[in-house]
């Protein structure tokens, strides 16, 4: 073997260094759902500043001479735009200074202002604290404002910057209403107008003291002292501190390369460890030299002391050669640089990006933009597997068009580019699409130009040009290579970064035209491939004898893992739905267990729904006929109240009651269901009745008891259905708008009557009474809730009916996004199978559902802690349709092992499919073929899935019998060592190996003489990587490929297979012309070219047919494979290529 | 019908023959007549039909000439299909072509016949006077419902 001249370059991170709040986000895109800082509320603390204040504050700026003045800190709202609001704010200058502005007043006209005499001079990226003291009354009429730095915020000592500053006049601080915001404007627009910009960079801490010095703690957020991740904590006083938009606090990794062991290997193992059907937790095992105790956990004297525990992030990678932007959130993590004359164009666009997705065909991914609200240039997006351009001339209105399809693999890097000719010299303007496999290959177009009637332009915005982020709907993790813009279609560069050059870790870069370009969220540009990405679990430590010899032997796993631990249940969805919006006021699910005796609320600290009558009657979690909620109790006469807790309606005086109802037995008579009491003077009660009939009936009753409303009997027919009934009440001036829908989930569509009750006031609704004369007997009832502004009756659809019809892959990834787990899905997302209700499980249970409903591959990714989901179709017909494939060759020594098996692992000729609480279906193979029933016995199994029909589960059983009945070997393990010469030779043969993925083809050409002669075609299912010293060794288990030979229509290489023919008679080695006869169907036909068959074993290239009979003379190539044989008479004769049928 | 993973084969487009009894509208068969028709299944919603008469003694056309198509069968009426055919008068020795026209808004019948150009609506004189001996055939696609 011939290793390579110097070791792996290895690089192992562990995530235990500081923490801080990353800043960064453009404040355009507040009204897109970006931008981000920090802020608290606290009147009376923050209030009493009003003189003397010490502010201090630890940051880490990404540029010390930033190109637009950036927001440390403040409190000030909305800039002077909203009147009497601006106490203070600091601000680092685009000179470098600090500024320093208060209002006396709260008015932005009365603003007074103090900059630092100099410059802080920093490293762009270092950290330090910087410091204001505001000496409101110096003694000599007037005000002194000092500036410091420091390397500590807490111990300082601080050197001051520059010159003390004074002013004449004493001053004061306004009280004002605004929060404290930290790094950002928050209203962002109006800070912007005034030319202010969120800061850019790590906010490590802040200390606000009433006085100089030795005041008071008015406020002290400890960003480093925050676990990562968290999006609210309380400082010292209790102030609860709240991160919005893409701020995210996070804790730098810190490379432990040199503290790796290099007797132990790496050794990591990912995906399914053989032909069984689920992933095994991702698992990296490694040894840490540990003589100091660095790694001991609890070990005080460890610089990582407190940081090491069961869930310490970790990832392993090895040089890539060259950089990349990766980003993990859809919406927060982008890049961008600031709006300029250069990247201003008007006329003619160019525009180039050079992307990984794992899935281009998600709902919406943002490539790149220059637009907000207002301020709209363009847009450049994938939906739905389609390029998207949108442009606008005014800024508000928009244009788009989109391309054709994007050409498959539907996954993976690739380039796309968009030109824009606003002027085509024939009164309109032409859009064109083009793709390439990298930004500077060759461009091919993406079907035809579109024309557009009339000319138009582009909107010279104030809008950053930002790459990622935006849309929420695309797949978490990306990678970008690079962005171009020319100033004309073919033109020069106006911006053009390139993320390959970047240097790992930098946070912002410099692109040839000179244009900033800065990093938001967990965005990271790195050199590394990386190989593992996930937690510490064990630590345990070992020495030997000598005591001399210290070392940790960690355990590393991903959250499948964790996961497998044991989760409870997900709640059900329509719980999910109504606890996190903010409409809900109060709100039972009722899903409480059979020995309940109340209904609990779901939202924190409100009070129960209670059983005010009939305690021991009711039954609780009886009724499961409600797919989006868990069982809900029967009433069996008993009653129920709720109060409400009070709410906010000042803005909406309106509110609704809803619930879900399924009265199985009719009642008696007219039966009161509901009644609503508000704090009316006039109109306090409303009540809603059902009768014998299922019509439903509501009254108004005033104070007195006396009559205001009576609908009578209104034909609803409620009775035996799963229904939601919500009850819709609305001040309307004077009057009261009243009505009352009934909707049962999954219709389009529902029923409502609707009235007005004249002179009344609504008030806030109080109580909940449900059953209150104790009659309703066979009744279930359930998800109550009170609702401000109302909720539609169609709200929550798609939970209200479990998510009924969700694909399997859109499932994954809105589960992922709920729990706030990390994914990326590879595959068209709509191609997946449609799924049938979501039930109250636990996560990992929902995912191996979703998983074993589409029939793809559930795992980890290497380069983030979360789920990886690789769909079924994705993995049909790779190399012609679907990625990327490896393509090893035997004979040139490219495998270190490999290992064939033919065995019955994988079979099963006898497959049932059921559906959860459905029907099923069987297929069997019994025809007389190698693995059928008769030949080789019964081999069964069930599936259980979640199939959306029953109509789906006879394909759910013939596409796994045709898993289970391929009649090849398996190859469980193939080797391949990366310190060969082979692949030190080739650098594209490496990095074709380090890229294969789960669910990805790989192809041995020039197997041995004693293997059958083709090519060997497997997927690889799961992998085993050690890396050690000089050696990267993979060893792939693989599964049979050949039965994910799905037809294409309109392809050369699927035809149609006939209907059993067979040779006529004997032929002998060489005779190239062979006499077949096909009994039924359609017979061979040459019209569409050559083709191959096989004859046992034999490739033949068929290069004519004569006769249009059953009977045909086939003129032929034989031994195309090398084979060269003699054939009896009815051998069967079948296409060379064979295609199936997919799910 | 074909299930996920069953393979590509040309078959799966092609069911085999089926006969069946076609029913002429507006036709008097005549002693002696024969009648005759197979289909088959040659994708979703499409078949391959074909059909043919021979009138018997005292055979004639009464009215409008039409055929069914397979019993259970509802031809697709979104837009108006026809289907080629073929008339031989046995005593004139003469051949004329045409087409059957499904019945407007689709359904089981192919309700007329016309053609050749500038003659339509085949009946008991047109093309020719049928008489005992003539040969109506069809054969071509049909666009169905089910």
């Amino acid at each position: 073997m011939a290793f390579p001249q110097t070791p792996l370059d290895l690089e192992v991170d562990l995530g235990v260094g500081n923490t801080y709040m990353v800043s960064g986000s453009v404040p355009s895109q507040v009204n897109v759902f970006c931008g981000g800082g920090c802020w608290a509320y606290e009147t009376g603390l923050f209030d009493a500043i009003t003189g003397d204040f010490d502010l201090k504050i630890d940051v880490a700026a990404t540029d010390w001479t930033p190109p637009v003045d950036q927001v440390l800190i403040g409190k000030n709202r909305s800039f002077g735009l909203v009147t009497n609001n601006l106490s203070w704010y600091l601000v680092l200058k685009a000179n470098g200074t600090l500024q320093l502005t208060w209002s006396p007043n709260g008015t932005f006209a009365s603003a007074r202002s103090a900059t630092s005499t100099v410059s802080t001079g920093f490293t762009n990226g270092s950290r330090h604290s910087v410091r204001v003291t505001m000496d409101a009354d110096n003694g000599f009429g007037g005000c002194t404002v000092t500036f410091y730095t420091s390397s500590d915020i807490d111990s300082g000592p601080w050197t001051q910057l520059g010159s003390a500053v004074t002013s004449g006049g004493t001053t004061s601080i306004a009280i004002t209403a605004a929060e404290i915001e930290i790094g950002t404007t928050n209203d962002s627009k109006p800070g912007y107008a005034v030319g202010l910009t969120n800061f850019i960079g790590g906010i490590y801490a802040v200390v606000l003291l009433n006085g100089i010095g030795a005041g008071s703690i008015i406020a002290a957020p400890r960003f480093n002292q925050q676990d990562p991740g968290v999006t609210q904590f309380t400082d010292i006083n209790g102030t609860i501190w709240r991160l919005t938009g893409d701020s995210v606090i996070t804790r730098d990794y810190v490379d432990i390369t040199s503290d790796v062991n290099e007797r132990g290997k790496i050794q990591i193992k990912r995906g399914r460890p053989n032909e069984t059907s689920t992933s095994d937790p991702t698992s990296c095992h490694l040894e840490l030299a540990n003589t100091a105790g660095k790694y001991s956990p609890r070990n005080p004297l460890s610089p990582y002391y407190g940081v090491l525990n069961r869930a310490t992030p970790i990832r392993v990678g090895v040089g890539a050669g060259s950089s990349v932007l990766t980003m993990k959130q859809p919406q927060y993590d982008f890049a961008f640089c600031y709006d300029s004359a250069g990247v201003s164009l008007t006329g003619d666009q160019d525009i180039r990006v050079d992307v990984d997705l794992s899935a281009w065909g998600s709902v919406s991914t943002t490539l790149a933009m220059k637009s907000f609200s207002g301020q709209s240039s363009w847009l450049f997006l994938v939906v739905n597997n389609q390029l998207l351009w949108l442009w606008s001339s005014d800024g508000t209105n928009t244009t788009t068009v989109t391309s054709i399809p994007i050409p498959r693999p539907s996954h993976g890097r690739k380039a796309v580019r968009v030109t824009h000719d606003v002027n085509n010299g024939a009164g309109g303007n032409t859009v064109t699409f083009y793709t390439s496999d990298s930004i500077s290959g060759t461009w091919t177009q993406l079907g035809s130009s579109i024309v557009n009637s009339g000319t138009t332009s582009i909107f010279d915005s104030t809008s950053e040009i930002v790459l990622g982020g935006w849309s929420n709907q695309g797949p978490p993790f990306r990678k970008f290579y690079g962005f171009d813009m020319k100033n004309s279609i073919g033109g020069s560069s106006v911006a053009n970064p390139d993320f390959t050059l970047a240097a790992a870790g930098s946070r912002m870069i410099t692109d040839g035209p000179g244009n900033q370009w800065f990093l938001a969220g967990s965005s990271e540009i790195t050199d590394q491939d990386w190989r593992f990405s996930g937690e510490v679990y064990e630590w345990p430590i070992a020495w030997d004898n000598t005591g001399k010899d210290v070392y940790s032997q960690i355990a590393a796993g991903g959250v499948l893992r964790r996961l497998n631990q044991g989760t409870s249940s997900l709640h059900s969805t329509l719980w999910y739905a109504m606890t996190h919006n903010s409409q809900v006021k109060a709100y039972w699910p009722c899903e409480d267990d059979s020995s309940a005796t109340q209904m609990a609320s779901a939202l924190p600290g409100k009070p129960a729904m209670t059983v005010t009558a009939g305690q021991t009657l009711v039954k609780f979690a009886s009724d499961s006929g409600f797919a989006c909620s868990q069982p809900i109790p029967q009433f069996k006469l008993s009653s129920w109240s709720g109060t409400v807790p009070d709410y906010d309606n000042s803005q909406n005086n309106e509110f609704n009651a809803w619930f879900l109802v399924h009265i199985n037995t009719p009642v008696a008579a007219d039966t009161p269901l509901m009644r609503v009491w508000c704090n009316s003077p006039d109109t306090p009660i409303w009540q809603l009745s059902v009768d014998n009939a299922g019509n439903l009936r509501l009254i108004a009753v005033g104070p007195f008891l006396n009559l205001l409303l009576d609908t009578g009997a209104i034909g609803f027919g409620v009775n035996g259905q799963h229904l939601r009934i919500s009850l819709e009440l609305r001040q309307n001036g004077a009057n009261i708008d009243w009505a009352f829908l009934t909707y049962q989930p999954g219709d389009p569509s529902g029923l409502f009557f609707s009235g007005t009750l004249n002179t009344a006031t609504l008030g806030k609704c109080v109580r909940l009474d449900f059953g209150q004369d104790g009659t309703l007997d066979d009744v279930s009832l359930g998800q109550v809730s009170v609702n401000c502004p109302i909720l539609g009756l169609f709200s929550f659809k798609q939970e209200t009916v479990a998510w009924v019809g969700e694909t399997a892959a859109a499932r994954v990834a809105r589960l992922c996004n709920q729990e706030g787990i990390g994914y990326e899905v590879t595959g068209l997302i709509a191609d997946t199978t449609p799924m049938g209700p979501q039930r109250p499980k636990a996560l990992l249970d929902l995912l191996k559902e979703c998983e074993t409903t589409d029939g793809g591959i559930l795992t980890e990714p290497r380069n983030f802690v979360g789920f990886s989901y690789r769909t079924r179709s994705s993995m049909y017909r790779q190399g012609e349709l679907g990625g990327p494939t490896v393509t090893l060759d035997y004979s040139s020594a490219h495998l270190s092992s490999i290992k064939p098996v033919d065995d019955d692992q994988l079979t099963k000729n006898d497959v049932t499919a059921k559906r959860e609480d459905g029907g099923s279906a069987r297929q069997t193979l019994d025809d007389g073929s190698s693995l059928s029933i008769g030949e080789i016995g019964r081999f069964s199994t069930t599936i259980t899935s979640n199939v959306q029909l029953d109509s789906q589960l006879v394909d759910k059983a013939n596409w796994n019998l045709h898993l289970g009945t391929v009649d090849e070997a398996r190859y469980p393990s193939i080797t391949v060592e990366l310190a060969r010469n082979p692949f030190v030779q080739s650098s594209s043969l490496t990095k074709a190996i380090r890229n294969l993925n789960v669910g990805d083809k790989i192809v041995i050409q020039h197997m041995p003489a004693w293997m059958p002669p083709e090519d060997v075609e497997q997927l690889a299912i799961g992998f085993t990587e050690t890396l050690w010293n000089f050696l990267h060794t993979f060893q792939v288990t693989c599964q049979p490929e050949k039965p994910w030979h799905i037809a294409v229509y309109d392809n050369t290489n699927s035809r149609y297979n006939t209907m059993g023919c067979v040779l006529v008679g004997p032929v002998n080695t060489v005779s190239t012309s062979l006499s077949v006869f096909t009994p039924s169907g359609p017979v061979w036909t040459h019209v569409d070219g050559d083709f191959d068959i096989n004859i046992a074993g034999e490739r033949m290239t068929v290069t004519g047919v004569s006769g249009a009979g059953a009977q045909q003379t086939l003129t032929v190539t034989r031994s195309v494979n090398g084979i060269v044989k003699s054939h009896q008479a009815n051998e069967p004769v079948n296409l060379f290529n064979r295609v199936y049928y997919g799910e | 019908m074909v299930f996920a993973g069953q393979e590509v084969r040309v078959g799966d487009a092609f069911t085999s023959w089926t006969t069946y009894t076609p029913t002429f509208l507006n036709v008097t068969l005549g002693t002696g007549a024969t009648v005759t028709g197979k289909w088959r299944r040659v994708a979703d919603f499409m078949i391959l039909l074909r059909f043919q008469l021979t009138l018997g003694t005292g055979g004639s056309v009464t009215g409008n000439l039409g055929v069914t198509i397979p019993g259970g069968l509802s031809g697709e009426g979104t837009l108006r299909q026809t289907l080629p055919v073929w008339a031989f008068d046995s005593s004139a020795s003469g051949y004329y072509s045409g087409v059957a026209v499904l019945q407007n808004g689709g359904g089981p019948n192919f309700d007329r016949f016309g053609g050749p150009s500038n003659t339509v609506g085949w009946n008991g004189t047109t093309p020719f006077t049928w008489a005992s001996g003539d040969i109506i055939q069809g054969q071509g696609w049909v666009d169905v419902t089910t």
